[in-house]
């Protein structure tokens, strides 16, 4: 079976972060292979193991996601390919970004493709199922159990408050993956610089087809960013260790009563 | 009278009516002679067979960290030096140390003896009719022969004593990586078969060989007297015999014992005398640096797949290592994960693999096995090890032949649990007496392991955050500096100046709230002694010593590459650490990178201070404490008396734990154990080695020179419950109490007659965590 | 162009409480027009609750299969969206829409913003929502967009009283039969552990921050909970590390809390979280990092050590 697997390399701002206009200043930024995209990218190896086949994983963006493709490939994966997206433009919404992996992956023709819920800094968690509409596929969002054989599908959605459903699907199809569903394997670092020889492809959003600007305007526009207020709520407690302990202990016995 | 070899010349007869010669091949007729010579060079070609057939094993393997044609010659007069010192083998066992160097010298002499009488009889006489075997060479010979002879004989029965009565647990070969019933069990017994038959048959050659030279001197009652004693002693039992019956037992004795000893000759290769070759040859190729300094990737394999995965991975040397273990548990007795009860053994990782390399041996080798598995056949029960006593001869063909493309590591070789137990702590290698390399053998399973991305969930996590952070606790790069915030001074940052003393805090030093306040003090007390010193602040990385002995080599290079680069941009003379690990791969691993720097640990370098005068005790402080040696700054790095010193300048009373310098017990920290979880309930090295001191009787302290044993034993006192009884500390916080008797000076506050109160450096450190431990 | 639908969640018979937050939020911006509910493929009993105050219209659709399908929703809100144009389309940022919202979104090239904490009108809509963690607010709009779908933040906005209204109850055209493409088999309830944590007084939770490596790491927790007596819980990290049982888990995936004190150590306070306890009367926080938001849903917070103010604690309860 083929397995197509979508990944994202994620920023995450260091505590020096400064708002310039509607983003953070890039030198503030870590890159990082997106939490749940580790996930994705496990489940598709161990279905491949156990069924054969190939694992595919794509992404977009700047120089960036090279680090994030060479993991996957450490890891396991068969094949990459980038898509580079100008600098200005590159942070696509999760729509645009869907838009543009399914010009990327219909080719592919996947009997799977599975994406992180969310990634960790855009908190969208759409790009997976608007990717399953755009190239309709039937989809399963938030699964942390796969089951599959003979292309039949048996997955478990992670429901509010523990509950998990059982459903059942036939592929080509897509699933958006949650946290915890496996043991992510470790990528070492001599596997990553190796997966530089591991096949990879390259493409551009012209190449596909499409207009930057077109989807750089994508389903919102951001008007601004900033710190969220500060909370009235929180009233700090002072003091060494010892007083706070001692002004806890009060709150609680004033409140439980015990 | 028949025509023989040893025809006699008249002097000679005469010499041996005085005594001052023997009969050699006394009553031989010539085809008997000739017989016997045909076996015997038989035995010596076999034997030749049998030693050369693992070489056949080392070729096709890796030449990685075998010396140079040069270096031989070095490598040789090491090994002898070893050898012939006994120095090893004496090492952790005194009595079975003196007891092999009795079978080793009674050995080397009989056989040497043996020799020069081959050399006499079979050559010299025969061909050149030169007979040296006569009067004082003669005397000297007998007396040497007869004393070497009983020496062996008493390290022989010393040796049985031990294995029948005294049983050692190191003996037993118990494994603690399989439970008993479990099914991939070997059936070990073979090996126990294989110690008997090794001392079992040498104590025959002796029992016959004593019994025939009493029935000659007894059957020929020789003039000269006194030059073989003990064979005197015995010959005494049948002085008075008939001539005719002791020359007729004497011949059945005479093929008794000369049968079996060409028999054992042959089967030298193939039983545990096998380690007569194989454990000199090993400890003649012993690398000083095995464990300190892991052996990098080499060139040539670079693309392939690092460490042991397959048989086909293991180096020569490490091949010829295996077999050249003689079980002898030291390391097994040594290991820290052994003692409490981890599923880890060195020695049974040893054993493990050669049983393996031994089960995919050359073809062609089915044939020969079956000369000395008329014995192994009776012996073995199990599958057949090449290189014991026990072979099997059903079942040294293909059939049984163990694919050769199953991994190493494994349900039914090596598990993947027994690999994580190890804590990389050397204690092994040091306790070894013939050079294996056992945590360095099992870092390589481990190398593969990382490769294959199989390892412990939270070891990956920190394997994942040290690659992003570069450092292990996740924190943000940016706050490795904060410790100094606390600090009523600011710390050069040797990016920007040049310093005497560059310090590479390492991150334990830096993270760690414990730790965190021992740096203070460090640094407080450098710049009381007036150090130009400075630190890295936010360009320092982990060092990379713990990830490179998880054996992940990729990130370990570009850690190590990161540091050495930020280093050399630095002006500084030398480099002074708080953490032994650090210490370690810097000192002895950077430059395999090219970073060759000179690094001490701040013990070295604190007992400089003390001895130029530039620190000065102000108040003796009287305590009674033992010392724990880490196991990076002792037996890796050889430091053992710095600390020791400074304990005494300090006005300590040092009381040293049963287990000390090369032979201290890990704290259970060490390669990569901080970051996996031990199983809840589980005893803990930790734990083990706070009882060991507990049980010194009262000390104050227990002092340490690590920041993982500081972490590591500080909890242990509290989860043992013997914080009453003493606590941790760094060195240095008594060192602070010493030398800053005043309150204010740098916080340091304690009445001699309080003891266990801890300075509180918490007075000029509003951050520190409250000094108690 | 003009008009809030609202997109009604229900499971195993009973309307989520997300429904009624979305009929608040909707009325937060009434002024973008009328607001329909729909509810769709459940049981069009459950619509009469669905009638509360400010809403227009409540239109139930019938679905093929009888559990949540979500290519059967998004086929229903899609033709939604075709037959009332509505400028703003609202579900919850929720498991279930999960499954249709972005789908919806993509196909009728509407706008989209999700896990949005707050909703204006004036004229256009303008969304806020959390980035990195809820470290950094977004302002969206949507210019050019006729309809955006926006899936809103459970417990964001307070749920209205089911009922009272005056809306005009209607069937929708039947989803076809050929829209489902997946089958529900069944449901399992979530492992029954030894405590029930949402009936407990009092709760001690712990994070991420506690710095647990092990489960012998968390042993003095269990032992400050038993001190103090409360029951311990814990953030998602902690059991997807598997050092707490699931049962202990308290967030969006886990249990929903609301006991009169909620005591958080080194708990940071990601949205999933909050979700489950911010209900509690009393929430203390204890975390070195000042900017962890869950100093924004606590009353009492702390940036001391937490390891010091365990021991401290422990000790104030001797």
């Amino acid at each position: 079976m083929k397995i197509v697997v979508p990944l994202k390399v994620a920023a995450s701002p260091d505590e020096s972060a400064k708002i310039e206009g509607n983003a953070l200043d890039e030198s503030s930024l870590e890159w990082n292979l997106n939490e749940w995209d580790t996930f994705s990218v496990e489940a598709a190896l161990q279905l491949s193991e156990a069924h054969g086949g190939e694992v595919v994983v794509v992404s977009l963006g700047g120089d960036e996601v090279e680090d994030g493709l060479l993991t996957a490939l450490a890891m396991g994966a068969d094949r990459a390919i980038q898509i580079n997206v100008e600098d200005e433009t590159h942070k696509l919404d999760a729509i645009s970004t869907a838009r543009v992996l399914a010009k990327a992956v219909e080719s592919e023709s996947a009997d799977l493709i599975l994406c992180g819920v969310m990634s960790s800094d855009g908190v969208s968690a759409g790009v997976g199922t608007a990717l399953a509409a755009l190239l309709d596929l039937p989809r399963v969002a938030v699964v942390n159990h796969i089951d599959y054989s003979d292309g039949q599908l048996s997955v478990r959605r992670e429901l509010e408050g523990g509950l998990l459903e059982e459903i059942s699907l036939v592929t080509p199809a897509l699933l958006t993956i949650q946290t915890g569903i496996n043991e992510p394997r470790y990528a070492n670092l001599r596997g990553i610089r190796a997966a530089s020889s591991k096949p990879r492809e390259e493409l551009t959003i012209e190449r596909l087809g499409l207009d930057e600007d077109a989807l750089a305007d994508g389903s919102a526009t951001v008007q601004a960013l900033a710190l969220p207020p500060v909370s009235e709520g929180a009233e700090i407690l002072e003091g060494d260790a010892q007083d706070v302990a001692a002004r806890i202990a009060q709150i609680i016995k004033s409140k439980v009563g015990s | 009278m028949p025509l023989t070899l040893a025809a006699l010349s008249p002097a000679t007869q005469k010499l041996i009516a005085a005594g001052e010669t023997r009969q050699v091949f006394a009553g031989f007729p010539l085809w008997l002679h000739i017989f016997w010579l045909v076996l015997a060079a038989l035995s010596v070609v076999v034997f030749c067979y049998g030693a050369s057939r693992p070489l056949l094993r080392y070729r096709r393997a890796a030449r990685t960290g075998l010396p140079s044609r040069g270096e031989f010659a070095v490598m040789a007069g090491r090994g002898l030096r070893s050898l012939l010192t006994h120095r090893t083998i004496g090492s952790r066992a005194r009595a079975a140390g003196i007891a092999h160097a009795a079978v080793f010298y009674g050995w080397l002499t009989l056989f040497a003896a043996t020799v020069v009488l081959a050399v006499d009889t079979d050559f010299m006489s025969p061909i050149f009719g030169v007979d040296f075997f006569t009067g004082g060479f003669y005397e000297w010979y007998s007396l040497i022969v007869d004393l070497m002879a009983t020496v062996l004989t008493a390290g022989l029965l010393y040796l049985m004593v031990r294995r029948a009565l005294v049983k050692p647990a190191r003996l037993d070969y118990r494994r603690p990586d399989r439970e008993p019933e479990d099914p991939a069990q070997r059936d070990r017994r073979v090996y126990q078969w294989g110690d008997w038959f090794f001392v079992g048959g040498l104590l025959y050659l002796m029992v016959t060989g004593f019994l025939l030279a009493a029935l000659r001197v007894a059957a020929t009652h020789p003039a000269r007297q006194g030059f073989d004693p003990v064979t005197w002693l015995i010959a005494q039992i049948f002085w008075s015999w008939n001539r005719g019956l002791l020359d007729t037992l004497h011949m059945i004795v005479w093929w008794a014992h000369g049968l079996v000893a060409i028999w054992l000759v042959a089967a030298i290769p193939w039983s545990k005398a096998a380690h007569m070759l194989t454990s000199f040859a090993s400890l003649m190729l012993r690398d000083p640096l095995a464990g300190k300094r892991l052996r990098p990737i080499a060139d040539e394999l670079a693309e392939a797949p690092a460490g042991y995965g397959m048989l086909g991975d293991i180096s020569a040397l490490h091949l010829l290592q295996l077999d050249a273990c003689t079980k002898c548990g030291r390391c097994h007795e040594a290991c820290p994960a052994n003692a409490t009860g981890k599923p880890l053994s060195p020695r049974d990782v040893i054993l493990e693999l050669r049983e393996d390399a031994h089960a995919v041996a050359p073809a062609g080798s089915r044939e020969i096995d079956a000369i000395s598995g008329v014995l192994g056949a009776l012996l073995a029960t199990g599958r057949p090890i090449h290189g014991e006593g026990g072979l099997d001869l059903t079942a040294t063909g293909a059939e049984d032949v163990a694919e050769p493309e199953t991994p190493l590591v494994c349900a039914d070789r090596i598990r993947q649990d027994t690999v994580w137990a190890c804590m990389q702590c050397n204690a092994c290698v040091e306790a070894c007496p013939v050079g294996i390399e056992q945590a360095p053998i099992i870092n390589q399973l481990r190398r593969r392991l990382v490769e294959e991305g199989e390892m412990p969930a939270e070891l990956a996590k920190t394997l994942r955050t040290i690659t992003k952070s570069g450092n292990s606790f996740g924190e943000n790069k940016k706050r490795r500096g904060r410790w100094t915030d606390a600090l009523e001074f600011e710390i050069t940052d040797a990016r920007q100046k040049p310093v005497d003393v560059l310090w590479f805090v390492g991150d334990y030093a830096s993270f760690d709230p414990r730790s965190q306040t021992v740096s203070q003090t460090i640094a407080r007390i450098y710049r009381a002694a007036g150090v130009d010193f400075g630190i890295l602040y936010d360009s320092e990385k982990n060092a990379g010593n713990d990830v490179r002995r998880i054996g992940e080599e990729g990130l370990w290079e570009v850690l190590a590459e990161s540091n050495i680069e930020q280093i050399k941009e630095t002006q500084h003379r030398r480099i002074v650490t708080s953490d032994p690990h650090s210490l370690n791969t810097i000192r002895n691993e950077y430059p395999l990178k090219g970073g060759q720097f000179d690094v001490s640990h701040h013990t070295t370098f604190l007992l400089e201070l003390f001895q130029t005068g530039k620190l000065q005790v102000q108040r003796p402080l009287g305590y009674k404490v033992t010392y724990h040696d880490p196991c990076y700054l002792g037996r890796h790095n050889g430091e053992y008396d710095a600390p020791r010193e400074l304990l005494e300048y300090l006005g300590c009373e040092l009381i040293e734990m049963p287990r000390n310098r090369s032979n201290s017990f890990c704290c259970g920290a060490g390669g990569g154990r901080i970051w996996i979880a031990d199983e809840p309930g589980a005893a803990r090295p930790s734990h083990n080695r706070i009882q060991e001191a507990v049980e010194l009787g009262p000390i104050d302290y227990f002092v340490v020179a690590c920041p993982k044993d500081a972490a590591m034993f500080s909890d242990a006192v509290k989860s043992t419950g013997n914080e009453d009884k003493f606590a941790v500390k760094e060195i240095t916080e008594l060192m602070a109490e010493a030398l800053f008797p005043e309150p204010g000076v740098a916080g340091a506050q304690v009445g001699p007659e309080t003891g266990r109160t801890t300075p509180d450096i918490g007075e000029a450190n509003p951050r520190a965590r409250d000094g108690s431990d | 162009m003009s008009g809030v639908l609202v997109i009604a969640e229900a499971r195993q018979g009973a309307l989520r409480d997300i429904s009624f937050e979305l009929i608040t939020a909707a009325r937060e911006i009434s002024a973008a027009g009328s607001i329909t509910v729909a509810l769709i493929g459940s049981d069009p009993g459950l619509a009469a609750q669905l009638n509360a105050t400010g809403v227009s219209e409540v239109i139930t659709i019938a679905s093929p299969v009888d559990h949540f399908e979500p290519h059967v929703s998004a086929a229903a809100v899609g033709r939604l969206v075709d037959e009332l144009s509505p400028a703003v389309v609202l579900a919850g940022h929720t498991i279930d829409s999960l499954g249709f919202g972005a789908a919806v979104a993509a196909v009728k090239d509407a706008g989209f913003a999700s896990d949005v904490t707050s909703l204006a009108w004036d004229g256009a809509l303008t969304v806020q929502r959390g980035l990195y963690g809820d470290k950094f607010l977004q302002t969206l709009t949507f210019p050019g967009k006729e309809t955006v779908v926006i899936l809103v933040r459970p417990g964001t906005f307070g749920a209205t009283s089911p009922g009272n209204g005056s809306a005009n109850v209607r069937p929708g055209a039947d989803v076809d039969a050929s829209a489902v493409r997946s089958r529900h088999t069944g449901y399992r309830e979530p492992e029954v552990g030894d405590v029930d944590i949402t009936k407990a007084d009092f709760l001690l939770a712990i994070g991420r921050g506690a710095g647990a490596e092990d489960e012998s790491d968390l042993e003095p927790y269990y032992e400050l909970a038993e001190r103090i007596g409360a029951t311990l819980v814990s953030s998602r990290p902690l059991v997807d590390a598997g050092l707490v049982p699931s049962a202990r888990q308290v967030g969006q995936s886990g249990k929903t809390v609301a006991p009169k004190v909620y005591l958080a150590l080194g708990v940071s306070g990601a949205v999933q979280h909050l979700i489950g306890m911010r209900k509690a009367d009393t929430i203390i926080a204890v975390n070195t990092d000042p900017s962890a938001p869950i100093f924004g849903a606590a009353h009492y917070g702390s940036h001391a050590d937490l390891s010091d103010v365990a021991d401290a604690l422990k000790d104030a309860f001797s």
